[in-house]
This record gives structure tokens, sequence and C-alpha cells, in this order.
């Protein structure tokens, strides 16, 4: 009994991980696509000269 | 459905961050061999305004949809970018924001690109690659970067003599940069033949005038940075990915209304007689040269633009110069496809606001005077029999003339 709790446990933090490693890794990328202005490019003229 | 309890969370949450910050696979693990070989090209975030030399691989002449398009590239400075609507391009106005009313769409080539599409010539594309400020030599640097693309027309906007000013601008080029110019224009010998002789006239023009050529690093690296890359992780495709939909969702702002200023000069043609302005060695001219013989070389072409000058309309001796004098003799000499548009009476405040840089309406009259000027040249096709809309070249004023 103490076994399989811990298996199912084990599994649910597995599934967990995996689920909170994509919401994460999406979240810091678009955190550096706003901070970079990543996509503005075009939208918003920036002072670049030479 | 399991039951998930706040433990379960929280253990999670520690090993998704050991994960995702502790061990950084979405930045670590290369994606690239199990990608086509150009995807680094579709990651790039593409700009239609000047990227700046070490990012030129940015600007959207590079851009992958752009690759079969026929090419028609502007070089210049200030008054070929003309990516100012107003005269807050120069001068912002705190009391407005943004306080510079800066946009591609008030450009030349913006107006160039609205012509060739009511003419029907979608397949061409006109790109800015003209630069605030640029001379010849951050220009010819420019155009090394871009030279690998073939583009099929060149026009060179000078607000003669401009670009021949500072010694061409030589130091605003690194002596990496100087030396990725020296390798581009030495691998034909035509081209290398000339880009020699300018080089060292250049070098000898340093010597008298202080602007120095850069001197060459022991070991010159000839790459230029390029989008092309050994290393895309999957934090690199969704970076690009949020830029493209912020790119999709976002408006694209549109330039404010043109702010007049009548009292931003006073309007009297009296011409600028600076004599090292406006006079300079007739050996500057050879970076035309260079350029045209390097178009040659794929069959491009070049055509250089002498810009309106409010204060040069009146000016004899500059006129002469250019027409009939030793300027004007170097362009026949050496058979340069010379527009002039010195004379085209644009109409203060309202078409140029400074007498050099332009609103939107007198860019327009521009772009439709180079149009014109292209198609009677038979440098670009004529208006296809499909088009359906009236041609915008009927801007009244002086028809462009060929002088050469």
């Amino acid at each position: 009994m103490l076994n399989r709790l811990k298996i199912n446990d084990l599994l649910k933090v597995a599934g967990l991980s995996l689920a909170y490693i994509v919401v994460f890794i999406l979240l810091s990328a678009a955190i550096q696509a706003s901070q970079e202005k990543t996509g503005e490019a075009k939208i918003n003229f920036e002072y670049r000269v030479f | 459905m399991p039951r998930l309890t706040p433990q379960h969370h929280m253990a999670a949450v520690i090993v998704a961050c050991l994960v995702v910050f502790g061990l950084h696979p979405q930045r670590t693990i290369n994606l690239q061999p199990m990608l086509p070989k150009d995807t680094a090209a579709h990651l790039v975030d593409y700009t239609p305004y000047y990227p700046g030399q070490k990012e030129l691989y940015r600007h959207e002449i590079f851009a992958p949809q752009n690759q079969h398009k026929k090419r028609l590239v502007i070089l210049g400075s200030s008054t070929a970018d003309s990516i100012g609507c107003d005269y807050t391009w120069q001068r912002p106005d705190p009391h407005r924001h943004p306080d510079r009313n800066v946009h591609y769409s008030c450009s030349i080539t913006s107006q160039l690109n609205t012509i060739l599409k009511k003419n029907d010539l979608n397949e061409w594309e006109a790109f800015n690659l003209a630069c605030d400020a640029s001379r010849q030599a951050n220009m010819l640097f420019t155009y090394a970067r871009i030279a690998e693309l073939k583009p099929d027309l060149v026009v060179f906007i000078d607000s003669f003599p401009f670009a021949e000013t500072r010694n061409a601008g030589v130091t605003y080029l690194d002596a990496s940069q100087y030396a990725y110019l020296d390798h581009v224009y030495s691998q034909d010998a035509h081209v290398a033949a000339a880009w020699r002789h300018y080089s060292a006239f250049l070098t000898r023009r340093g010597e008298e005038t202080g602007y120095k050529v850069p001197i060459e690093t022991p070991t010159p690296d000839y790459k230029q940075k390029t989008a092309v890359s050994s290393h895309i992780s999957l934090n690199d495709i969704l970076v690009a990915g949020a830029g493209r939909m912020r790119n999709v969702f976002m408006i694209d702002a549109r330039p404010l209304p043109v702010s007049y200023n009548p009292t931003r000069r006073v309007w009297s043609e009296v011409g600028d007689t600076d004599q090292e302005e406006t006079n300079p060695d007739v050996g500057y001219l050879q970076a035309f040269n260079i350029i045209r013989d390097m178009q040659a070389l794929h069959g491009g072409q070049f055509v250089m633009v002498l810009a309106p000058i409010y204060d040069q309309r009146h000016h004899d001796s500059f006129l002469q110069s250019i027409h009939e004098g030793r300027y004007g003799q170097y362009f026949r000499d050496n058979h340069l496809n010379v527009l002039d548009l010195v004379l085209l009476p644009l109409e203060p405040v309202y078409e140029t606001y400074d007498g050099y840089h332009n609103t939107p309406a007198g860019n327009a009259r521009i772009a439709a005077e180079i149009f014109g000027y292209l198609q009677r040249q038979h440098l670009l096709p004529p208006r296809s029999a499909l088009a359906q809309q009236p041609d915008t070249g009927d801007a009244p004023g002086t028809p462009a003339q060929r002088i050469f």
C-alpha cells in the first residue's frame, strides 16, 4: 500500500512537473521577447546610426 | 481525474524550476540538425529601417519572403533615407508623442513601392538601405553586404556633394569593416583596380583632411554577422514566434499628421558658398564607378540621383559644375547614369521642410520622377497592361532631366 502510494505520488509530481516546465519555458520566452522588443522592428522605429 | 494536493504542486514547481532555470534545456539543446538549413533566416526580426552596420542582416532585404523579388535598392544619406515625415525628424517636438514623426511609409522608398504596385510591377520591391548622415565609404560597406543578393537596380541619392564630404566618411568604419570592404571589392580584377585607386585616394585625402582611413587589423575577419546559425534552441523558436504574434496582433502605428513649420528657416535662394562642403575633390566620384562596376558583374544597373536642393537652385557655379564643369565632365567621361533633380521645384514648407529633407508629398514627387526616369531608361519594365489604376507620377513640376 505504501509503495503504491509513493509511485502514484511520483507519477503525479512528474506529470505536474512537465506541465510547469512547459509553462515556465513559454513564460520565459515571452518575457525575453518583450524585453528585446522582438516583433516590433517594423512597428517601432529605433534610431540606429552606423 | 487524479486527486492533486498542494504538496504535489509544490514538489512539481521545485522540479520544474530546477530543470528550466538550472539546466536550461530550452537554450542548450541544439535543434538545428533536425531543422531545415534556412530555419535561422526565418527567426530573424526583420526591419524596413537601417538596422546598423553590424546588424545589416536584419534588414528586410534579407528576409526569406523577399528572396525572389527583383530588388531596387536605395542608398544614400538622410535625403535618401527620408523616413522623417516632417521637421521633427531633426528637431524633436517634446509636446508630441512620439517626439519624432518618423515612419518608413513617409520615405522615397515607400512611395516608390506604392508606384510599383500601382503599375502592377509586383515582382519588384524597393528597399531602403540609406542611412542618416551616411557618406560614400559606409554606403560602399552597406553595398558590399548586400552585393551577394545581386540587386537588379541600385539608386544612390546624394544631396551632392554631401556623400563626398569628411573624406567620404571613412571614419564611420572600423578597421575590420574597412578590411571587409577591401576583401569584397578585390574579388574581381576590374573592380579591384577601381577600388585600389579609390582606396589610395582616400588614404591620401585622409592625411590632408584629418579623416583618416582606419588601419587594418593584423588578422582581419572578413565575415560579417549573418542570420546563419549552427545552434538553434527551442527558446530561439519561441521568442521568434512570440515576435511574429506581436507583429500580427499589434497595430502598425501610422505616422503622425505632418506638422508644418514656416519659421523653420528663411526661404531665400542664396546658394551655399561653403567651398569645402560644395566643392570636393572630383576623385571622390570614383566611389560610384565601383558600385556601377560591381553591379555590372551580375547584369545589374546603377543610377546616381542628384537630389533637389533648395539653396542650390539658383547657385550658378554649383549648377555649372555638375552640368558642364568638372563634375559633369567626370560623369560624362565615366558614362555614369545620372538623374539630375537639383532643380525640381519642391514647394517650401509643404513639400520640403528645410530645403534638403522633404515631407511625404515631396518624397512622392521625387519617387515619381525616379520611377519615370527608370522606365524611360528601360531599367524598369513598362507599365503592365493589367494595371488599372492611374500612375502617381503625375506630380506637377519641372520634368526630370537626364543630363548625360
